[in-house]
């Protein structure tokens, strides 16, 4: 059955045996039942790719229709929107997935809190308000429920970690051949399902990736679950799609609720009825978001007049931001300003080397590896293979605790 | 006591010996000590994908199993080693503890342990961080596990091979930048195995299940 399930993602076996690491002509011979694929293997299999072993498991048969198999998040990947590019990464966060709940149960520190709040939150919307308003409550809920909402500053620097301690996982890597700027998803098999968000990194600044995260986690709330996935593209216009307003209207709340809007222009006398580029980027700076998200929520808290709003989205703050805010600054100017001592405890140690795509692992993920690893908990091999990199690359960029003791 | 049945042998071990392309310590077990060397499936498929080797091994590999130098540890074959196994052993206990150690440890070596254990088999493996790992979470080892040059110079000792191909696997598996056992660092084949504590050797089997470990020396006796 694994041939039926690869024609429903729309992936060639070639492709996923050298994603996943296998010999293609093994993982080739397993998709058209030649050889069996052994017990150890399927867990994997099956998280990857959203279907049940049993699936897996069985005898291929012309009576089993493709849309009877095909998982729901694979109808959206298979669209002709998205390229090969997008359903690989999609494969390898779904791995990276199934590897975070491996190394979870094995740590004992599974976290599962995003489930009683997203639920609460659902259930505590009302549905039959308009959608900008359902998003602007579960913000608000959101923020309440965690440490988003203390200080109304700018929460860029905080929402990371804080999805991270609710049990989702975010990946932030680059994608050039993709269109997706964000996607919201759920990894991992039935039993440990976890919400997955993903932002496309490539020429997208730190601010605007704020605010597509948060966009995201409201698609994740409201619909991820039920719909397979939800797609969000660069070249995007201002939508009104429903889906999209409850979204937009929830990352924007979440990140600059009118509270954090005056506080930050309190704190730096800005006048609403006079900006200019260096206040506006001053707002940028300390809200963590990008310039038409800051500008959308001043209007919506009655700060500046609606009419004023597309002058101000085209005001160039480039060279403001580049000196408020070292979020601003490229890689390079980024690594000068810290110090070369300073940089070498994570640059260039995140990204996977086995796999035929780079992907860029979350930094909380890797620090999960890795202190398992220094706890003891895994060995190097292990958690060579839960950051995709050859065994001697992982004891290069991380050491080796054994070097001392060894036979 | 008679020599065990299989010897189950890791990924790691098995490199090395196929890098220095000398796999006939393996056929020289089974011929002269009715000791099949054995993979688990996981083992296997890791041999036909192996990191940055990718598909390097798949001849030397299949070469090996068609020759019988090799087999894998299947479900009917493992049925077979039940009855001489200790009381409990089971396919779906196997496949439960492999499970188990592979959330500790890759899966080679997860399973090529597990088996171990539940067979009472000893085992081949060079991954000494994954023994390390093992321990550390109190989680029992074959015994013992032996090491790749264990086998090189159990072979050298009992003149299957010379002294010129064992200082030439030594050479070459150093000049490729494989780890070696601290004793073969520095020195050559001949002074290292003076320095080197085997765990395999030729003798009357004296070993006493309850203190045995990891790296309890295993004694085995020509057929």
């Amino acid at each position: 059955m694994l041939q039926t399930v690869l024609e429903s993602v729309g992936l060639d076996a070639k492709t996923c045996a050298g994603l996943l690491g296998f010999n293609p002509t093994v993982f080739a011979e397993w998709s058209v039942g030649q050889r069996q694929i052994p017990e150890s293997v399927l867990p994997l299999l099956s998280a990857v790719f959203s279907v049940p072993v049993s699936v897996l498991r069985a005898k291929p048969s012309r009576t089993i229709n493709d849309e009877d198999i095909t998982p729901a998040i694979w109808y959206k990947f298979r669209g002709p929107e998205l390229v090969s590019a997008d359903r690989e990464c999609v494969v390898l966060i779904r791995q990276l997935g199934h590897y975070l709940n491996e190394l979870e149960a094995v740590t004992r520190s599974r976290s599962v809190q995003w489930k009683t709040l997203f639920e609460s939150i659902r259930n505590e919307t009302d549905l039959q308000a308009s959608p900008r308003e359902q998003g602007r409550a579960a913000a608000r809920m959101f923020r309440e429920a965690t440490s988003l909402a203390h200080g109304a500053k700018g929460t860029g620097e905080l929402l990371r970690g804080v999805l991270r301690s609710l049990g989702v996982l975010v990946v932030e890597a680059p994608l050039k051949e993709s269109r997706i700027e964000g996607c919201s998803f759920y990894v991992g098999t039935q039993a440990a399902a976890r919400p997955c968000i993903f932002a496309n990194t490539h020429h997208v600044s730190w601010f605007r990736r704020n605010t597509v995260l948060m966009h995201e986690v409201g698609h994740s709330i409201f619909e991820s679950a039920l719909v397979g996935a939800s797609l969000d593209f660069l070249d995007r216009e201002e939508v009104a799609e429903p889906l999209e307003m409850r979204a937009q209207a929830f990352a924007q709340e979440c990140l600059v609720p009118k509270t954090v809007l005056v506080h930050v222009a309190q704190s730096h006398g800005i006048k609403w009825g006079s900006l200019s580029a260096r206040p506006l980027a001053r707002l940028m700076a300390d809200t963590h978001v990008e310039q038409r998200t800051v500008v959308s929520a001043a209007v919506d808290a009655g700060l500046v007049a609606s009419e004023a709003a597309d002058e101000l989205k085209r005001i160039d703050t480039a060279k403001e931001l580049h000196e408020l805010s070292s979020h601003a600054l490229s890689t390079e100017e980024y690594l000068e300003l810290i110090g070369s001592e300073n940089a070498g405890d994570w640059i260039g140690k995140r990204t996977t080397t086995l796999t035929p795509r780079p992907l860029r692992l979350p930094v909380g993920y890797v620090k999960v590896v890795v202190d398992a690893y220094q706890n003891c908990q895994i060995s190097s091999g292990k958690a060579a293979e839960y950051l995709m990199v050859d065994e001697t690359e992982f004891t290069e960029r991380f050491g080796d605790i054994y070097a001392e003791v060894g036979e | 006591m008679q020599n065990p049945a299989l010897l189950l042998c890791d990924s790691d071990a098995l490199t090395q010996l196929f890098l220095a392309n000398e796999v006939r310590p393996l056929r020289h077990l089974k011929d002269a000590y009715g000791i099949q060397p054995t993979i688990v499936q996981e083992v296997d498929l890791e041999l036909r994908w192996l990191g940055k080797y990718k598909d390097r091994f798949v001849p030397q590999l299949d070469k090996a199993l068609k020759s019988s130098s090799l087999c894998v540890l299947d479900q009917g074959r493992f049925q077979a080693l039940v009855s001489s196994a200790p009381a409990g052993a089971s396919w779906a206990g196997f496949q439960s503890l492999g499970a188990q150690y592979n959330g500790h440890i890759g899966s080679g070596e997860a399973y090529t342990f597990a088996a171990g254990v539940t067979l009472n088999l000893p085992a081949l493996s060079n991954d000494f961080r994954a023994i390390k790992t093992l321990e550390a979470n109190l989680l029992p080892l074959p015994t013992p596990v032996l090491r790749s040059f264990d086998l090189l110079v159990f072979c050298q000792k009992s003149g299957f091979l010379d002294l010129k191909t064992c200082e030439q696997v030594r050479a070459d598996l150093l000049k490729i930048g494989e780890g070696l056992p601290r004793a073969f660092m520095h020195s050559s084949f001949w002074d290292g195995m003076n320095a080197f504590p085997s765990r395999l050797q030729e003798g009357p089997l004296s070993l006493h299940a309850s203190v045995a470990n990891y790296s309890t020396p295993l004694l085995i006796a020509k057929l």
